[in-house]
């Protein structure tokens, strides 16, 4: 680990390194053979399996297709019609509730589990292996069985409140909760980012650490000075994957609600609605321009985190 | 630091399992392109699946045709099928929901069955009432595998414990109203005596509607009563609500698709429309029956027969004959009927019934007696049989299901209700075509 | 000095545990449920098996017309080939992005972040077509070759950010030796990137094991039929279902994911602890 990367991290503000070289007009890049030959197995995949489908959604979004005849060219009709579709309002409110509640508490639980189990505790492979269990079941059957058995009226949650005197609701079936276990629920699975968080933990050189112990450096100062910013990186990807995960969220939908999005389609999520207008409905031409307006969304919000991460976020390259 | 020569074992474990199960990677060699196998697709709990690939088992004896039994929950069924349409790779045969089958006609996409009637398909020894279930337009596009009439379904041991006498096959809407009032009042706090079944289309509002001459959807596909009609549906639930007789809206979530979860099991309600005994016994040890759908004032059950699920062959099936033997096999090859018994339903047609009789357990007795006895009275009622569901149906569905449930969680008045379920269901029904 | 030191730690496990309890009490419910008499999954709130029976896994493991075994051994070979060829091709594509200056480096990063912003039901039926096409329908082609072409990019920008952790003297310094890019992406870069391989492995491994939709859609036949396919057949609206078998499989089809999580993490945790970057 070189010395200067490691003060740079500590004292963010003062810039260490050499400026970079001076854009020239007709820019030189050093490995564009090599750099095409390392990327080539994923441009074949780009072009086959991904851009072509794409594309081809694109223009089923300027259609009315209804899944078992050709499509019709309608224009921009879709996405005209979206905006006077109260369901799709809807859906939008759900979906950003979920993302800015989720998104958060996942993060914030993940990266803090994965603080403390980074530590010397004895036994600690059981405890990350529990931790990681519940991101272990996915979204099955199973999985929707016993979340509801537990939030529903005589189930766990209730009675545990009972102890306590207080008259539990309809966690799943009172539309104004619903949508709180489904955040739960997101938010217990939060095996992903911990563990993403703990691989980079590992990678935090440890000479840092001990410079800081000797210098006497406080708890929260080391987590603030030295874990938090070598720790960006992650923080960084996590915090766009979870982001652009949190838009897509589609199968705990079917836990909560078996894919209708009730009660009152207080939990309709965006991708939910599309697959049921989609598929079920058969209005692959709606769903497809209602695929495309999440996509401009979500660029948008992944472009200002980019832009935003020049400012907090360190790497050592 | 290299990667270790654990992780490079561990690799090399990996492919050589890969590679035993590698035959996954070839192309499959039982699909319907050769003259004597055929794809067969259909959805299914454990019983259902294991009865079919029985029958399927009597087939290829007889007909040295080999069939891909292809089977799955509904859970994504019709994703994956309408994924294959649009790919132009449906299977031979499949299963279709009774709902839906206009749906897919409208678009040209399923084979007119009308010539294999009768040389290869034997309709006639189905029930007269379900024969039509699979026509859209005068055409056979699906041919039904059961029967049955939605009833309702009640937990003996509640009615036992509350020291009420379970309903007759008589009873009215009022008697419903007065029982499930006085269950409410006699299971004591947060328990009701009937589940809210207002947004129940086929098993609640259709027989009510067709107690009054009435009906869901006309022949031409479009909604058959009236918006004064739905008011006054939605006006009785909501009298029965506010007097505590039916359950709160809260505890409606996700009644139309799990079993398991239903409050009839957890003993929070005692009657429901929608469900029979075959799916919710198993799951309790409270004993369960069931009982007609309650009655107009003039006495009629206003029941309309289902087809259970229909047989549909596409248009670019591989294998259309051999896909039409299989369909009478289910129709009438008594061997067949006789592996499957009642794991799909009630067979539909009296051969099949006749021919199971002396095998059938007392639960199933039970079944039979039931819908032997429901067939007699709507025979009484005199009502023509219910069209087919129209294209758009699905959505329309949903309407219901979301106006209904406006009402019961107070977030709408019923006029807003109706006035919105009439937007959008003629909205879906229209758009369909 | 010492005592302290052991109370603070009591004090973390007492913590640690109350969480744990909350975390895995609906796991409890679950494997209690299995061993469950059918009619008591339900109707009973307890989430012990009072009247203990094995008969859920017994019925279970057949009920769905082929024994669980082939659908768990179709499963393994899906998510081990997809872990492989994800790894593999993921970290190929990651090292160009992180370390390699070419033409339209920037556009290229855009475009494979754009890839991920498009729901998958939107490129569900083109991306059927185009296997059907190549006669790949009812294999396990479809799910295992785009992995091999890199085609889930969360893991390309993954192992970007990691190698992006990993100083560049280190590479320089192997330049400057004569390394050319191969031997600095097999001897440098790959064995500090191991915390994010076994990630990768992990994470690979558990999604496609419990994948569900991709899996039904390009499997047909039921001998090709994975684990999570095998569960879909167990219940259903209309006729009768097996709660009781679902829930005892269910059980069975975590052992896998439960196993390579377990011996992966421990590879994760201790095995690169201390020998970090230096």
């Amino acid at each position: 680990m070189s010395e200067n990367s490691g003060v740079a991290v500590l004292d963010p503000p003062v810039e260490e390194r050499p400026p970079p070289p001076l854009r020239r007009k007709r820019k030189r890049h050093k490995h564009n053979l090599a750099g095409y030959a390392f990327l080539a197995p994923w441009l074949i995949g780009l072009f086959a399996f991904t851009l072509i489908p794409m594309v081809y959604s694109l223009y089923l979004s300027l259609t009315k297709f209804n899944l078992l005849t050709a499509p019709q060219w309608i224009g921009f009709e879709n996405y005209a019609r979206l905006f006077s579709d109260e369901r799709y309002l809807q859906s939008i409110r759900v979906t950003l509730i979920y993302v800015v509640t989720s998104v958060p508490l996942k993060l914030a639980a993940a990266l803090l589990v994965a603080i403390a189990l980074n530590r010397g505790l004895k036994a600690l492979g059981f405890y990350r292996a529990t931790f990681y269990l519940p991101s272990l079941l996915g979204a099955s059957v199973a999985v929707s069985v016993m979340w509801r058995q537990i939030f529903s009226r005589d189930g766990l949650v209730n009675q545990i409140l009972g102890l306590f005197g207080v008259q539990g609701a309809d966690w799943i079936g009172d539309p104004r909760y619903a949508m709180w276990t489904l955040v739960l629920l997101s938010g217990w699975q939060f095996g992903t980012p911990m563990l993403i968080f703990l691989a980079g933990l590992k990678q935090l050189p440890q000479d840092l650490y001990e410079a800081a112990a000797i210098d006497g450096a406080g708890r929260f100062t080391v987590f603030f000075k030295i874990t938090l910013p070598l720790l960006s990186p992650m923080v960084f990807f996590n915090l766009v994957l979870e982001t652009i995960n949190a838009f897509q969220t589609f199968t705990p939908a079917y836990v909560i609600s078996n894919g209708l999005g009730g009660p009152i389609d207080s939990t309709l999520l965006y991708t939910l609605y599309l697959y049921l207008k989609g598929f079920g409905s058969m209005q692959m031409g709606y769903a497809s321009a209602m695929a495309w307006v999440l996509f401009a969304v979500i660029g948008l919000f992944t472009a200002v985190y980019f832009w935003s991460a020049r400012k907090w976020v360190n790497y050592a390259d | 630091m290299s990667i270790s020569r654990r992780g490079l074992f561990g690799l090399a474990g990996g492919l050589a399992a890969a590679s035993v199960a590698g035959c996954g990677f070839a192309p499959s060699t039982s699909g319907g392109a050769a003259n004597n196998s055929l794809t067969f697709r259909w959805w299914g709990g454990e019983a259902r699946n294991k009865a079919y690939q029985s029958a399927l088992q009597i087939f290829t004896q007889k007909n040295g045709t080999k069939v891909d039994p292809q089977f799955s929950g509904y859970d994504g069924y019709f994703n994956k099928l309408n994924t294959e349409f649009a790919g132009g790779n449906p299977p031979d045969l499949f299963q279709m929901d009774t709902a839906l089958v206009s749906t897919y006609a409208a678009k040209g996409v399923l084979t007119d069955l009308g010539s294999f009637i009768p040389s290869t398909i034997h309709m006639d020894t189905l029930y007269s009432a379900v024969r039509g279930a699979g026509v859209v337009d005068g055409k056979t596009y699906g041919v039904p595998s059961g029967s049955g009439y939605a009833p309702v379904l009640y937990d003996k041991t509640l009615f036992e414990q509350a020291k009420i006498p379970v309903p007759a096959d008589t009873w009215t809407w009022d008697d419903f109203g007065r029982i499930a009032g006085e269950l409410s009042k006699a299971m004591g706090q947060g328990k009701y005596g009937a589940l809210d079944a207002s947004k129940d289309d086929s098993g609640a509002l259709q027989p009510w509607l067709r107690q009054r001459g009435k009906d869901l959807y006309n022949a031409e596909g479009k909604l058959a009563f009236t918006k004064d009609d739905l008011a006054e549906w939605f006006s009785m639930w909501d009298r029965l609500r506010k007097a505590g007789a039916i359950c709160p809206p809260e505890m409606l979530a996700n009644t139309d698709s799990a079993a398991g979860t239903h409050p009839l099991i957890a003993g929070n309600i005692a009657m429901t429309t929608g469900w029979g005994l075959a799916q919710m016994q198993p799951l309790t040890q409270h004993a369960l029956d069931i009982v007609v759908v309650p009655r107009g004032s003039n006495g009629k059950t206003g029941q309309a027969l289902n087809g259970g699920v229909l047989l549909c062959v596409p248009v670019k099936s591989k294998n259309p004959e051999a896909a039409a033997k299989l369909i009478d096999l289910f129709v009438s090859d008594v061997d067949a009927i006789k592996a499957m018994a009642l794991s799909r339903g009630i067979p539909p047609s009296a051969k099949a019934l006749e021919a199971l009789t002396p095998s059938l357990s007392a639960a199933d007795k039970r079944d039979v007696t039931y819908s032997q006895y429901v067939a007699d009275e709507v025979a009484k009622d005199g009502l023509p049989n219910a069209p087919t569901a129209p294209p758009g149906y699905n959505d329309a569905k949903t309407a219901l299901d979301a106006a209904a449930k406006q009402v019961a969680f107070g977030k709408m008045s019923i006029p807003d209700a109706v006035a919105q379920y009439f937007r959008d269901a003629e909205a879906a029904l229209q758009g369909a075509k | 000095m010492r005592t302290k030191k052991k109370q603070a730690h009591w004090r973390a496990h007492a913590v640690l545990i109350v969480v744990l309890v909350a975390m895995i009490y609906p796991m409890v419910w679950l494997v209690g449920a299995s061993f469950k008499p059918e009619n008591q999954i339900f109707s009973t709130m307890n989430p012990f098996p009072f009247a203990f029976t094995i008969a859920n896994y017994v019925s279970g493991w057949t009920a769905t017309g082929n024994s669980f075994t082939v659908y768990l051994a179709n499963s393994l070979t899906v998510s081990l080939c997809t872990v492989v060829a994800n790894v593999a091709s993921c970290s190929v594509a990651a090292y160009a992005f992180a370390r390699l200056d070419f033409a339209f480096r920037k556009f290229w990063f855009a475009v494979m972040l754009g890839t991920m912003m498009l729901p998958f039901q939107a490129t569900l039926i083109p991306q059927y077509t185009i296997f059907f096409q190549l006669n790949w329908i009812n294999t396990f082609l479809p799910l295992v070759v785009p992995y091999l072409l890199a085609y889930d990019t969360f893991f390309i920008f993954l192992m970007v950010q990691f190698i992006r952790g990993i100083p560049r003297e280190l590479d320089e310094a192997a330049e400057l030796d004569g390394a050319g890019h191969v031997r600095v992406f097999f001897s440098i870069i790959l064995p500090l990137l191991k915390p994010a391989l076994l990630t990768t492995t992990i994470l690979t491994f558990i999604w496609t094991f419990n994948d569900f939709l991709r899996q039904l859609v390009y499997l047909s036949d039921h001998s090709r039929y994975t684990a999570p396919l095998g569960l879909n057949a167990f219940v259903d609206r209309a006729s009768g279902s097996s709660y009781g078998g679902m829930l005892a499989m269910s059980v069975v089809t975590l052992v896998p994911t439960v196993a390579v999580f377990l011996v992966s993490q421990r590879r994760l945790v201790d095995g690169v602890a201390n020998t970090g970057i230096k």
